[in-house]
């Protein structure tokens, strides 16, 4: 039984009349979107330096980065490094031959999967196998999240056997509470306790100075 | 019967149109035309079954051994159609609303779950 199966027969028993093509298709788009929006594919990246190189370009296969979270390097200060479009730019140090000894700059950055080059945007499943779309423990960890996330694009379809106004903005609040849930557990990386709020700072200059 | 070939669309359509006997009323070509309007008009209201865009052609040449490719679960809706569309050029007042009750059966399966 593939990963995936468990999540098309949820679906295919929950709109009937629907086709796999039309899963496929539907399970694309909220894959993409929960990537994007709750950053659930988090993935750690070894970048080999280059004696005073400063910029690199960094890509992962099957994957684009769609936020970076954190540089790092054992002895080089990289703590104002820029990722921005395929690039990461070092910052402020320069890296030596020291420091290239020392091993690779580790940047940890949220993924999203990525449409290969040549592939037919009209294609029903645009990039192969649903399965090799992401990591395989991402399909049971996510399962109720993209579950609902791709009942309510369907239901949310004009004019099909299985259209729902109601059930769509029903599932749409389950998908979006799953997503801000993913999105939590990112922003404190698993770790239980952790504060994600500050006091505002004692002395706030005034506006009007 | 799978209806997967053009002629068993044909088959099955003279099945409810009562046109097996040896001398056949519709023409093999006219019912073939039939399908291809049926795959055209589902195409208008179910785009997501042909989700690449692109409507099979289906002509009165097209050989009897052509796959039809379309999801199971919709196949029985384009023969109501095909009977349908036989059935309007009968003068019969009876028929007529028998054309229409068979494509509005062809519209209510592809757009709804009870029909």
């Amino acid at each position: 039984m593939a990963l995936q199966d468990r999540l098309f027969q949820e679906i295919r028993v929950t709109c009937p009349g629907v086709t796999d093509d039309l899963i496929a298709h539907a399970l694309w788009e909220t894959l993409d979107d929960v990537c994007r929006d709750a950053w659930v594919w988090r993935e750690t990246i070894e970048v080999p330096l280059t004696a005073d190189d400063v910029t690199y370009t960094v890509s992962v296969p099957g994957a684009e980065i769609v936020y970076p979270f954190e540089v790092s390097h054992t002895t080089l200060d990289v703590s104002q490094s820029v990722y921005e479009f395929g690039t990461l730019a070092l910052n402020p140090e320069v890296p030596s031959a020291a420091d290239v000894a020392e091993g690779p700059v580790y940047l940890v950055a949220a993924l999203a999967p990525s449409l290969p080059s040549g592939s037919d945007l009209g294609d029903a499943n645009p990039v192969g196998p649903v399965e090799g779309w992401i990591p395989r423990d991402l399909w049971s960890l996510l399962h109720q999240t993209l579950t609902c996330g791709v009942k309510e694009r369907l239901m949310a379809m004009p004019a099909k056997p299985w259209a729902s106004a109601q059930m769509a903005a029903y599932w749409h609040r389950c998908y979006r509470s799953h997503k801000a849930i993913e999105r939590r557990r990112a922003q404190i990386g698993n770790r239980e306790h952790v504060r994600t709020w500050n006091y505002q700072p004692f002395l706030v200059p005034s506006r009007r100075q | 019967m799978a209806l997967d070939t053009v002629g068993a669309y044909v088959a099955q359509a003279r099945e409810l149109l009562q046109d097996t006997a040896g001398v056949q009323r519709y023409a093999a070509g006219s019912l073939k035309d039939a399908l291809g309007f049926s795959l055209m008009e589902a195409r208008r209201l179910r785009p997501d079954l042909f989700i690449d865009g692109t409507v099979q052609a289906v002509e009165n040449t097209t050989p009897d051994a052509t796959a039809v490719v379309i999801d199971p679960q919709y196949r029985m809706a384009l023969i109501y159609y095909m009977v349908g569309h036989m059935m309007l050029r009968d003068e019969e007042e009876s028929m007529q609303q028998l054309a229409r009750a068979y494509k509005a059966q062809f519209g209510s399966q592809l757009v709804s779950i009870a029909v």
